[in-house]
């Protein structure tokens, strides 16, 4: 899950309330594709609301609207000036607290790359270790995860699971062909066979982060 | 028989000067607590209560120079070590002596030499020579100059010169005097030092005030002098250089001519390090001189004070004394040449003549007893301002206010009965007062302005329509709809939004104030219709919808001699006349209400309740909530009755267990809250 790329994240994490997480990779057949990113923070409006007034929150400081304006402005650069990306939208909805980032690719590797580039930009660091999230080959498409891609045991807050109670991470992976077999057993495939949805709690990806991984065959 | 009575005399000055410490204090100071450890020690039961004296008592500042110095929390860690006589208050205050303003703590030793001894050990002490605080070769700068930037802030052990005065020994270092006398001890943290200084010392002073970029403490004009010749003659042989060899490396040249004779530089430092040192010392001297008579019986002490006697016998844990006069003119940087004075341009005797604040002076007490802790706050006033006050709290709640709060699941409240017309004539006296006396020559139409500004507001209608009687509560928690985004996925999982709708608890607000005077009301009540934000409902219901941020109806309500503020819709809508009888409070709270002009409780089991109820959904709970719901009570405040001029109010805070020790209690739930992460 590729939370460590979006500040708003941290925000999130603090409510003891629902939001959800959407990854969407739609693939053309020729491997470029587009890739989406959304967060959902809508059923906690309220609590956004108070915790934006405040300036920190269980020690954590929380940013303003600029300051995360400005995060996504850094993590959208990174995505321009990352090789194979093009088309890049992103759309801030501070009523209802959704937040969203879409743009295509020209092949698995560079999505790869420009994930890593945002992940460096935002954090403004140039040594952190590169992750290869997706593979696809050879009609073989693979969800990577790894404990260290995640925010919540970056910040050490895997003891405040409590306070994630109702919160969603989905991936929704659409593809050119039909999928012949997923590993995850949670995924569902679509009706039409050629896209692969998997929704699950953020407690349980936190305790067993291998719970997000995926295989998917195509035929 | 002599010797006896001699013994007798001796053990009664002695007992005498132990209890009577606050003779020693200035009778014309500003801001005094008084401390009494030996009752915190008992109540606490080994709890570190220093951690609520914080405030007061001073805590590690930010600058490295602080981090070197004894602190009172030291000292009160383990007084014993100390030799500190815990059976007398320590007393706090802000002072004045000589030039040097800061803080004193005041207290009583059993035992002078093992006192001084311990300090000994705390601290690397230099010996002065017999009468003058001179600086010995062993003595560096780094002994005694402050870096007030630093960012070391690990304690280290200060170092202080040491020098014998009539009656008592003094260790001094440039942010601290420790002063003992006997087994009267002072404790003197300098927080400003206005000294005196001979011309080298402000030659070198004018140097590091106007230093710009680039220029070092050693540049004096001796220095640049020097340079100046020596360039000269560098210049001259430059150009001999030059034309003998036809030099045309002019970057070389200019390298060359830019360098300084290191002898200039040198001889520079040492004319600064002897400025410096000489500074020192007469800073040192000054200070001495000056902290040698700081601690003396005074003709005019502050027990001399009624009001500060009445607290010192009632023995209260710990209280805080303050002398409005005196604390304006703190305030107003009497005490401090550079601060507010200098710029207001008030004159030193002015400042203690405000006639409107003669004889006024403020104070609160708190007490840890069994089952709970009692604060008592007091305001003395002169007869001026007290008449003031007397007229503004000539009032009484109004009863019909009570029925527009819901009493069922209440929450806390604050009810509020003041004549707002007498304090605002009250602060304007107040505020012209002090303006005029700011304000001198042609600033003089500055006050005038003011007060013409003021004649014109017409004050009936400011303060004679709503607002003079008023109840504020939180009744509960309330149902609130919320609309939010969620996904419908079809067949191929692609997305759409849609709205869906849930539920969030959200506390019930009340402002009930009555109405005055009718037709203002009404006549603001039609304006403030007008507004694009508001939507009228009916001709007596107004509503500002949730919008951006705020996701809460608010609700405007005129009932016929009341009026409403609150985001209750049932209230608002469905209650014109208020709750029946069964609805409302409890009579013993409605007596409480109109009972006092200022009247608030919290109902702490209702208020966590109702944080479980919407925050803890799950049966899950925090590590803050499960102690504070086991020992806190009720928090109740009320006014007391004007009296003699003098205003006074009572908080309490209540622990379900009466048995229960209040101050280990509270400073348990403390570390709770600090710890929460």
């Amino acid at each position: 899950m590729q939370m460590k790329y979006l500040p708003l994240l941290l925000i999130t994490f603090f409510l003891s309330s629902c939001f959800e997480f959407i990854e969407e990779v739609t693939y053309n057949d020729d491997q470029s594709g587009v890739c989406q990113l959304t967060i959902n923070g809508s059923q906690s409006q309220s609590r956004l609301d108070a915790l934006f007034n405040m300036d920190s929150f269980l020690g954590v400081k929380i940013p303003n609207r600029d300051q995360i304006n400005r995060e996504i402005d850094v993590a959208v650069k990174a995505l321009e000036e990352s090789k194979g990306i093009n088309n890049i939208t992103h759309h801030l909805d501070f009523h209802n607290y959704i937040f969203n980032i879409k743009f295509s690719f020209d092949s698995t590797h560079h999505l790869n790359e420009a994930l890593n580039n945002v992940s460096k930009a935002v954090a403004r660091k140039n040594s952190l270790p590169e992750y290869t999230l997706y593979s696809f080959k050879d009609n073989l498409f693979q969800r990577f995860t790894s404990e260290g891609d995640s925010i919540v045991k970056a910040q050490g807050l895997k003891k405040r699971t409590n306070m994630l109670e109702g919160a969603t991470a989905t991936s929704i992976y659409r593809f050119h062909k039909p999928v012949k077999s997923v590993s995850n057993k949670q995924a569902k495939i679509s009706k039409s066979g050629k896209a692969v949805m998997l929704k699950m709690k953020i407690t349980d990806i936190i305790n067993n982060h291998e719970l997000f991984a995926n295989t998917i065959k195509l035929q | 028989m002599k010797k006896i009575l001699y013994i007798s005399l001796l053990l009664i000055s002695q007992t005498l000067s132990a209890q009577n410490l606050y003779e020693y204090i200035p009778e014309s100071t500003s801001m005094l607590f008084s401390i009494n450890i030996s009752q915190l020690d008992k109540k606490s039961e080994g709890a570190d209560y220093k951690q609520l004296l914080a405030p007061f008592i001073g805590k590690r500042s930010y600058y490295s120079n602080y981090s070197k110095l004894i602190l009172i929390n030291d000292l009160l860690e383990s007084p014993d070590s100390f030799a500190i006589n815990t059976q007398n208050s320590v007393f706090v205050y802000r002072t004045l002596i000589g030039k040097a303003s800061g803080m004193m703590y005041l207290f009583n030793v059993n035992d002078a030499k093992k006192f001084e001894s311990k300090i000994g050990k705390e601290i690397i002490v230099h010996e002065s020579e017999s009468d003058s605080a001179s600086l010995t070769n062993e003595l560096t700068f780094e002994s005694f100059e402050t870096t007030t930037h630093s960012h070391d802030r690990q304690r280290e052990m200060p170092e202080f010169i040491k020098k014998n005065v009539n009656g008592g020994v003094l260790y001094l270092t440039e942010k601290q005097v420790i002063g003992i006398f006997g087994d009267v001890v002072y404790v003197f943290n300098i927080e400003r030092f206005k000294e005196d200084v001979n011309s080298d010392y402000n030659d070198y002073a004018m140097e590091t005030t106007y230093s710009y970029y680039g220029r070092e403490s050693y540049m004096d004009s001796i220095y640049f002098d020097e340079v100046s010749a020596f360039r000269k003659f560098n210049d001259s042989l430059l150009y001999l250089k030059a034309n003998a060899k036809g030099e045309k490396n002019y970057r070389e040249l200019s390298t060359e001519f830019s360098n300084i004779d290191p002898d200039i530089i040198s001889r520079a430092m040492a004319r600064d390090k002897e400025r410096k040192t000489k500074a020192l010392e007469v800073k040192f001297n000054l200070l001495a001189a000056t902290m040698e008579n700081a601690i003396v019986k005074r003709s005019s002490h502050i027990g001399l004070d009624v009001n500060f006697m009445t607290l010192y016998k009632a023995q209260h844990d710990f209280f805080n004394y303050n002398k409005i006069n005196n604390e304006f003119a703190s305030i107003l940087g009497f005490e401090n040449d550079w601060g507010y004075y200098r710029r207001s341009k008030i004159d030193k005797e002015e400042a203690f003549k405000f006639n409107f604040l003669e004889n006024t002076s403020s104070s609160y007490s708190i007490d840890f007893e069994k089952g709970r802790a009692v604060m008592n706050a007091n305001s003395s006033m002169g007869s001026k301002l007290g008449k003031l006050m007397n007229e503004a709290y000539d009032s009484k709640q109004d009863k019909n206010l009570i029925k527009y709060i819901e009493g069922d699941n209440l929450l806390g409240y604050y009810s509020n009965a003041i004549d707002l017309k007498h304090t605002s004539e009250l602060y304007m006296d107040i505020y012209l007062e002090v303006l005029n006396m700011m304000f001198k020559g042609e600033m003089k139409n500055v006050p005038v302005g003011v007060e013409m500004a003021w004649a014109f507001i017409d004050k009936e209608k400011l303060f004679g329509t709503i607002g003079n009687r008023t109840i504020i509560a939180c009744t509960g928690f309330t149902d609130m709809k919320v609309n939010y985004i969620s996904y419908d996925y079809n067949d191929d999982f692609e997305s759409s939004e849609k709205v869906e709708e849930r539920v969030e608890k959200q506390p019930k607000m009340v402002l009930a104030t009555t109405i005055e005077n009718k037709v203002y009301m009404k006549e603001i009540f039609d304006i403030f219709s007008k507004f694009t934000f508001v939507q009228k409902l009916n001709d007596r219901v107004l509503i500002i919808p949730s919008q951006g941020g705020f996701r809460t109806n608010v609700y405007f309500v005129m009932n016929k001699d009341v009026f409403i503020i609150t985001n209750d819709m049932d209230l608002a809508i469905n209650k014109p006349d208020g709750f029946p009888s069964s609805k409302q409070m409890v009579k013993s709270e409605q007596k409480f209400i109109m009972e006092h002009n200022m009247a608030l409780r919290t109902f702490t089991d209702n208020v966590l309740n109702g944080i479980r109820n919407t925050y803890f959904t799950n049966g899950g709970s925090s590590k803050w909530y499960d102690p504070l719901y086991k020992n806190m009570g009720d928090i109740t405040m009320h006014s007391n009755s004007m009296k003699n001029n003098t205003f006074s109010a009572t908080a309490v805070v209540n622990m379900k267990d009466f048995s229960t020790n209040s101050l280990k209690v509270i400073i348990e739930l403390m570390s709770v809250l600090k710890n929460v992460n």
